[in-house]
């Protein structure tokens, strides 16, 4: 405990203990010369974990243009191919 | 055959073959690289992390700027991996874990605004996503790409921009993540950053780390 610069006053450090628990606590200090005085705080919760950040698509996500781009070249191939196939067969009948 | 027939079933027989290559390969390559994370080199041992900066106590008091008074944070700066995102203010969810802002909004950060704010004496955290499907790379993708020496910048509601220097990062797992030194007093301001990273679980959707930075108050402007 120690004076304060004002008159009747005093400043006194309080160490909580690590494990407090969350919520109002009102401490009394009794002086040796009579005086009591009593100061409100209020503790909070702290978390203890961390928040999820985060839907995990860039571990994910394939690449979904490459595949797109390789889905229309495997369908203009099959249709060029099969309208060649099928003007082959024409020209062969007539 | 002419010369025009073989010529087009030769690109017809190659486009079929391109194609199946293309689609085998995009759907077995990652669009995105995984985000990055700090080397080990970067991160605190567990002894010296609840203490904060090291080297801060050894620094006469004159030595040291003024710790800024309470302000709300409005908005992140984080010149080296270009970085500009809103902060918003968020406290703890009903379960007991922070709030961060949504996956449709991956640009934004949060602030704990249970605990101090950036400048103000203690551990200012802020949160902010790594990925998201509406985006692909979230604002803290590439948090991990921080070192020691960076400088990070927070604006606040009074005008004044706290200066913070990083002086550690780290990957931890979930199940060891250093909450004492993230949320706990610091006697100094310091700010933490924080991220999912590390290996990400397909079967319970999450990653299996955070990613830590670490920095500490040098300043203000403005």
């Amino acid at each position: 405990m120690q004076a304060s610069t004002h008159a009747n006053e005093f400043v006194a450090t309080v160490v909580l203990p690590a494990n407090i628990r969350a919520g109002t606590y009102q401490p009394d200090i009794d002086c040796s010369n009579g005086v009591t005085a009593s100061a409100a705080f209020r503790v909070k919760a702290s978390p203890g974990v961390a928040p999820a950040t985060g839907d995990g698509t860039t571990a994910t996500a394939t690449d979904d243009r490459l595949t797109a781009i390789g889905v229309v070249l495997l369908g203009l191939g099959t249709v060029s191919g099969a309208l060649l196939l099928a003007r082959r067969r024409f020209r062969t009948r007539t | 055959m002419s010369i025009l027939r073989r010529l087009c079933v030769a690109v017809i027989a190659a486009s079929i073959a391109a194609g199946v290559i293309l689609a085998f390969a995009g759907s077995h390559t990652l669009r995105w690289s995984p985000p990055p994370f700090p080397p080990r080199s970067e991160a605190l041992p567990a002894a010296v992390l609840p203490v904060g900066p090291p080297g801060r106590q050894a620094r006469q008091p004159g030595q040291l700027p003024q710790p800024m008074t309470r302000s709300v944070p409005l908005s992140l700066d984080i010149p080296r991996i270009r970085v500009r995102a809103r902060i918003i203010p968020l406290g703890l969810r009903p379960d007991g874990s922070p709030a961060v802002p949504p996956l449709a909004t991956p640009f934004v950060t949060s602030w704990y605004d249970t605990g101090p704010t950036p400048g103000a004496r203690g551990a200012a955290v802020i949160f902010g996503h790594v990925d998201s499907a509406a985006a692909g790379p979230a604002v803290f993708y590439s948090l991990g790409l921080l070192r020691v020496g960076n400088v990070i910048d927070v604006t606040l509601a009074d005008r004044r921009t706290a200066v913070f220097r990083v002086y550690a990062a780290g990957l931890y797992p979930k199940t060891g993540f250093p909450a004492p030194a993230v949320y706990g007093y610091t006697r100094w301001p310091t700010l933490r950053l924080v991220t999912c990273g590390g290996e990400f679980d397909r079967r319970t959707g999450h990653y299996l780390g955070n990613i830590v930075v670490f920095a500490e108050y040098v300043g203000q402007h403005g």
